[in-house]
């Protein structure tokens, strides 16, 4: 193995700019497209004004949700600047909450509590003002729940008394946990599972898995090149037979393109902040045993380059055409889920391992290693 | 000694070669001769053991080398007709490649020593970059890193200039002379068939060969 090493190395400082190229592509691409979407989505959402005149918690707890909206692009100014702002059209609309929002809300009191603003060239005050009216109502709504409680638990002469914060917070907790609605797409375990506000953006383990595989393919062109080079025919008269070097080789590469996932792996988790568990090398390593074999059971059925790359560009469109509902949540119905478990990448893009796959792959190799030679090279 | 005893190569119902005979001693060269299509290369792929044969034996020394391939091809060295080399590597890179994977293991100065033995001096120049000539050398010093004793060699001088011709021609003859390797060379070129083989092999059934060699003053034998 390591005269195999020696003799891939001798090519690979040949090739050593390309083949850099396209080990780092699939990094560089996923991450350029991740950041162009998000600048793209950042471009269309709704520019609103927030004049805070309270930072009580509450207050600041509606300012958190009202920021998290996947639609707006909150920006938190005093109340001139950001008329100022409206009246250029800077702004869709603005609203100010007014000092006293809490103690309304512990009142239960849901009136004037906030002020909007609008241009004439507001698009989005209606259902930006809607949606923080539903926010504040879900405040007001368990301020009242919180007052009702203590009132049963007082008229049922209960010894432990709650305050109304103690209810509210569990409240709120409750509604934290039990979050049952809520589906997020999960790379690693559950722990890791993404906050909401990022399940609309494009998933960048989904777009990286992509450009890897047309890499992975890509990267096994060798086979085809050194076949066309006619060099096979010295092999009989070596050490180690042809397939032996093709097998060898296919390890080296394998090798070579999982340093490089573990090496992307740690980069989206510092970047990104995606998730990094021990669980991480153990998926990447079954993908990239996956991918190196597939690929080079594709190279060894060609003899000529560009029928390769275009069937591999083909293999890896309808991965992505598979795996568009990873890519972008719903964009498949149910009605598809027979297509998408036809998808090898599918296991991989909801954390877990794809078994039968790979072993399939394998098993052809084998085949391939011990079937009869056509030809006694 | 190589012997060949028999040798028969049958392709569907058309027979290539026919009970072809001959034994070859160390320091020896031979040449096959004989038109396209006569099987010249079949014959040389069959001592090469990458063809195996319908019928008849090949022994090497107490080698059977139709049943041991494997072992046979540590004694012998093969020379395509066709360029087998990779031509963006330097000569130093393709001589160093195919050591690696080699049975033998040479150092770079032995390595390059092969090289100038046969005149190739462009030691670090990318191989895309040489002559048809260069290239021919390469093509064989690659050959002979194992030390081959058998070296068969098909068509190793077409399409190259005269001075590479016979740097060519007088390595191969200083290599069996000097270190008894024994050789079996097939070309067109019966000049340099006649000035380089102790023995001259006509095969197929075409006697043209044989009385364009018969003024040489060589052995030789028709077989068909």
């Amino acid at each position: 193995m390591k005269s195999i090493l020696q003799t891939r190395w001798l090519h690979w400082k040949k090739q050593a700019a390309g083949l850099l190229f396209w080990l780092l592509l699939p990094i560089v691409g996923s991450i350029l497209i991740h950041t162009l979407f998000q600048g793209f989505q950042q471009q269309t959402k709704v520019p609103v004004g927030m004049v805070m005149e309270e930072k009580s918690p509450m207050a600041m707890k509606l300012l958190h949700d009202i920021k998290h909206s996947p639609t707006l692009q909150v920006q938190v100014m005093d109340e001139a600047e950001a008329l100022h702002l409206l009246e250029i059209h800077k702004l869709d609309s603005v609203f100010v909450l007014h000092s006293g929002y809490e103690e309304e809300i512990r009142n239960g009191n849901r009136d004037e509590l906030l002020t909007g603003y609008r241009s004439n060239l507001s698009i989005a005050y209606t259902p930006v003002k809607e949606m923080i009216v539903s926010l504040v109502q879900e405040e007001t709504s368990r301020s009242k729940a919180a007052y009702t409680i203590k009132g049963i638990a007082d008229a049922a002469g209960k010894k432990q008394q709650w305050t109304w914060d103690e209810i509210v917070d569990t409240s709120n907790r409750i509604e934290k946990e039990e979050n049952l609605l809520l589906t997020t797409f999960s790379f690693l375990p559950a722990a890791d599972s993404l906050k909401p506000q990022e399940k609309t953006t494009l998933d960048i383990w989904a777009i990286w898995v992509l450009l890897h595989t047309l890499v992975s393919f890509f990267l096994m062109d060798w086979i085809i090149k050194e076949k066309q080079s006619g060099v096979f025919v010295r092999f009989s008269f070596m050490r180690y037979s042809y397939r032996q070097y093709l097998l060898g080789n296919a390890l080296l590469y394998f090798f070579l393109l999982y340093i490089f996932d573990l090496i992307v792996a740690v980069v989206f988790h510092v970047v990104l902040q995606t998730s990094f568990s021990l669980y991480t090398p153990v998926i990447l390593f079954a993908l990239q045993l996956m991918l190196t074999s597939a690929g080079f059971l594709l190279a060894l059925l060609f003899k000529h380059s560009f029928t390769f790359y275009s069937v591999s560009f083909a293999v890896v469109l309808m991965m992505t055409l598979a795996s568009g509902s990873s890519i972008l949540p719903g964009a498949f119905g149910s009605s598809s889920a027979w297509f998408l478990r036809l998808n090898p990448l599918q296991n991989f893009l909801h954390g877990g391992i794809n078994y039968s796959f790979p072993a399939f792959c394998l098993l052809l190799i084998t085949g391939w290693y011990f079937s009869k030679r056509k030809s006694i090279y | 000694m190589l012997q060949l005893e028999g040798i028969t190569k049958h392709y569907g119902k058309k027979t290539i070669l026919h009970d072809i005979s001959f034994s070859l001693q160390a320091g020896e060269i031979v040449g096959l001769v004989g038109e396209n299509g006569a099987g010249k290369s079949t014959l040389l792929k069959i001592i090469a053991t990458l063809d195996k044969p319908s019928a008849g034996k090949l022994q090497f020394g107490e080698i059977d080398m139709l049943k041991n391939r494997k072992s046979a091809r540590q004694y012998i060295g093969f020379v395509p007709q066709d360029i087998a080399l990779w031509e963006e590597l330097s000569v130093k890179d393709n001589m160093r490649f195919f050591e690696k994977l080699s049975w033998k293991h040479l150092n770079e100065k032995q390595l390059q020593q092969i090289c100038l033995d046969m005149k190739l001096e462009k030691w670090l120049e990318p191989v895309k970059t040489l002559s048809g000539g260069m290239k021919r050398k390469l093509n064989m010093a690659i050959s002979l890193i194992h030390d081959p004793t058998i070296l068969l060699l098909d068509e190793p001088t077409v399409g190259i200039d005269l001075k590479s011709r016979i740097e060519i021609g007088s390595f191969l003859t200083k290599l069996a002379k000097e270190k008894g390797k024994m050789i079996i060379y097939t070309s067109h070129d019966m000049d340099e068939i006649k000035q380089l083989c102790d023995r001259i092999i006509c095969i197929g059934s075409d006697s043209f060969y044989s009385k364009v060699l018969s003024r040489a003053n060589k052995n030789i034998v028709v077989m068909h």
